[in-house]
């Protein structure tokens, strides 16, 4: 977690897709099961990847962040086909150009707000933006809570912090997995109309990975995964 | 954020666990380096309060005893041997110095010791205020004795019978301190030094009254007689014959000191290595429950690392930040340790000062603290190993299976 001097990447140019897929296919146990249809995703553009549970959502993520290979097919997230790196530039250029949202947030308890976001930059190697991370919690009226310890927050308070967390570093793509599954209607359609704003403010493209109903009624564009077998 | 933060962090969300492996560590440093200092510093005490005694001769017996007795002044002593004939025993051309002690009252718990001006050259001594006694109920006092008693020349005291406070008080001799002697470091900084014929003119006057209440005659005056006889050799050679020859008499011994300190420190060495090697395993035992610790801590935070390889964190990154809490936790260790083992000896060293004269230098040496840094370093990096190896691999998987 060494921050390097250099600042953290820049969405590439327009007309460079934040994700571009093409014939995806996924395995699990050494067998193909699902495919990812073709997908382009410019920057500021929302998706929502949908299919019930065990259709192999979970599985797309885990290729599309660079953590499970995929069994063939091509992907690139910015301009960089993400597979081609070796484990180390993969971890780095998750942690610079993706950013993660996940189904319980995931704050580490043991540090404050601050502390949650600041560690988005440093263990992705990346020096921490402060100002960009003022006017983040500014956005997400989370500046009071700076201080406060990670456990401490109600589950509103949290996913705002989780939102903030995946955009410090001013990420090409975000990707939420299935972030509303554990919330009420109210705190569900807050935590999207969110995402959605700070995604698009920040020039981002946002993927929702979700089986969840409510999302695809707000859903610009969806893409449903292929299940094989 | 950096990895020192991070740690910082984790280890004081886990207060309670971090809290207790620094205690049972620091228990474990305090012993070693307890012992480190009392190994070197009691025989450097002792060395130092035997000034320029090299050989004590007196009656026979324990020749530890007499160390003890006449050159520590912490025991009784045994008796008294002739003066002329004691010092008829000591080959002239061997020694430097030698000076008779006659010992027998005390001044509020302090030695009052009848000697002669060679005592001087035997603790290499020199009158730092006033003068030499000249007469009688004279005396010269050490360094430490007119600081305890607040004493200073021209002063006027009484001294009491036996060699602790609380005795028959000699009123009608009243003692005037004639000098105060310059500190040396030895038993001579805290004793009142009289010339040996106040002793004797003292020891008749009572032997006088006592025949006196009993009807009896005066009786005469007893040939001059001492405790013992301090020595102090012309060369260290006199060591390998001197005592042997003192030792063939047939009333006398002779002891010297640095043997009998050897023989003691000898004879401790079991006990000691037996106190080291409880420091090693109270040292071991802290490394086992930090790893122990470490390991729980990890395996509690599985998530968390795991989150930090999303965040882009390197396996390297999360290793370190296991070493960095396992460093922390050692250095926490040492300092709460060495602060023990400083108050420990701190306080031994005030009562071997108070009872028995030894002046111990508690400061840890450079060296001390960099082998008990080193030890606990690389027990912290040992203990690190398998938790540093489990926060390496945290399953980034599990953050994104929720």
């Amino acid at each position: 977690m060494t921050p390097s001097a250099s600042p953290p990447h820049r969405p590439g140019p327009l007309d460079t897709p934040a994700l571009a897929t093409q014939g995806l296919s996924l395995e699990r146990g050494g067998e193909v099961f699902a495919r990812l249809p073709a997908l382009s995703l410019p920057p500021s553009q929302q998706i929502t990847l949908i299919g019930p549970s065990g259709s192999g959502k979970t599985t797309a993520i885990l290729a599309l962040t660079g953590i499970r290979p995929p069994h063939s097919g091509a992907l690139t997230i910015a301009g960089t086909d993400l597979w081609s790196l070796d484990t180390a530039a993969r971890d780095r250029f998750r942690g610079q150009r993706i950013g993660l949202v996940f189904q319980s947030f995931h704050l580490i308890d043991a540090v404050t707000v601050l502390e949650n976001l600041t560690l988005a930059a440093t263990s992705a190697g990346l020096k921490a933006d402060i100002a960009h991370i003022e006017g983040l919690m500014e956005q997400l009226a989370i500046s009071d809570l700076r201080h406060r310890r990670a456990r401490a927050l109600s589950t509103g308070q949290a996913q705002r912090v989780a939102v903030a967390r995946a955009l410090v570093n001013r990420p090409a793509l975000v990707i939420a997995d299935e972030p509303t599954s554990a919330l009420d209607d109210q705190n569900a359609h807050a935590l999207l109309a969110l995402l959605k704003e700070c995604a698009a403010r920040e020039n981002a493209a946002l993927l929702i990975a979700t089986h969840d109903r409510r999302i695809l009624e707000s859903s610009p564009r969806t893409v449903e995964m292929e299940r094989l077998a | 954020m950096t990895p020192l933060s991070l740690s910082v962090a984790f280890l004081r969300h886990r207060w309670g666990q971090a809290l207790l492996s620094v205690l049972v560590g620091a228990l474990g440093v305090a012993a070693v380096e307890t012992i480190l200092i009392a190994q070197r510093e009691i025989p450097a005490a002792a060395a130092r309060a035997f000034g320029g005694v090299d050989m004590v001769v007196g009656p026979k017996g324990s020749a530890l005893d007499l160390v003890m007795c006449c050159v520590l002044h912490v025991s009784e002593p045994r008796g008294l041997v002739p003066l002329a004939s004691t010092v008829a025993a000591i080959p002239p051309s061997l020694v430097r110095a030698t000076a008779p002690i006659a010992l027998g009252d005390n001044y509020r718990g302090t030695r009052v010791v009848g000697s002669t001006p060679e005592i001087l050259s035997i603790y290499r001594a020199r009158i730092a205020e006033g003068t030499m006694w000249t007469k009688p109920l004279e005396t010269v006092i050490g360094a430490e004795t007119a600081r305890v008693l607040n004493l200073k020349v021209g002063d006027h005291f009484v001294g009491s019978h036996g060699l602790s406070a609380g005795g028959e008080v000699h009123s009608e001799f009243p003692y005037v301190v004639a000098g105060v002697f310059a500190p040396t470091g030895s038993a001579l900084d805290r004793l009142i030094v009289t010339p040996i014929e106040t002793v004797y003119v003292i020891h008749h006057h009572h032997e006088t009254e006592e025949a006196e209440a009993q009807g009896r005659p005066a009786p005469p005056q007893a040939p001059p007689a001492a405790s013992a006889v301090l020595v102090s050799f012309r060369s260290p050679v006199a060591l390998a014959s001197l005592p042997r020859l003192i030792d063939a008499t047939a009333n006398l011994s002779a002891a010297s000191p640095a043997l009998e300190t050897a023989r003691l420190a000898r004879a401790a060495r079991p006990a000691i290595v037996a106190l080291f090697g409880l420091g090693l395993v109270f040292s071991g035992i802290a490394a086992a429950a930090a790893a122990t610790a470490l390991m729980a801590a990890m395996n509690m935070r599985a998530k968390d690392l795991a989150l930090l390889r999303a965040l882009g964190a390197r396996p390297v990154d999360l290793a370190g930040i296991a070493l960095i809490e396992a460093a922390l936790l050692a250095m926490a260790t040492v300092v709460l340790g060495l602060l023990l083992a400083l108050a420990l000896t701190g306080v031994a060293a005030h009562i071997l000062a108070v009872h028995d004269g030894l002046l111990l230098a508690t400061t840890p040496k450079p060296s001390d603290v960099a082998f008990i840094l080193a030890g606990a370093l690389g027990a912290a990096v040992l203990a690190a190993v398998m938790p540093a190896v489990r926060a390496a691999r945290a399953p980034i998987e599990t953050v994104i299976n929720g």
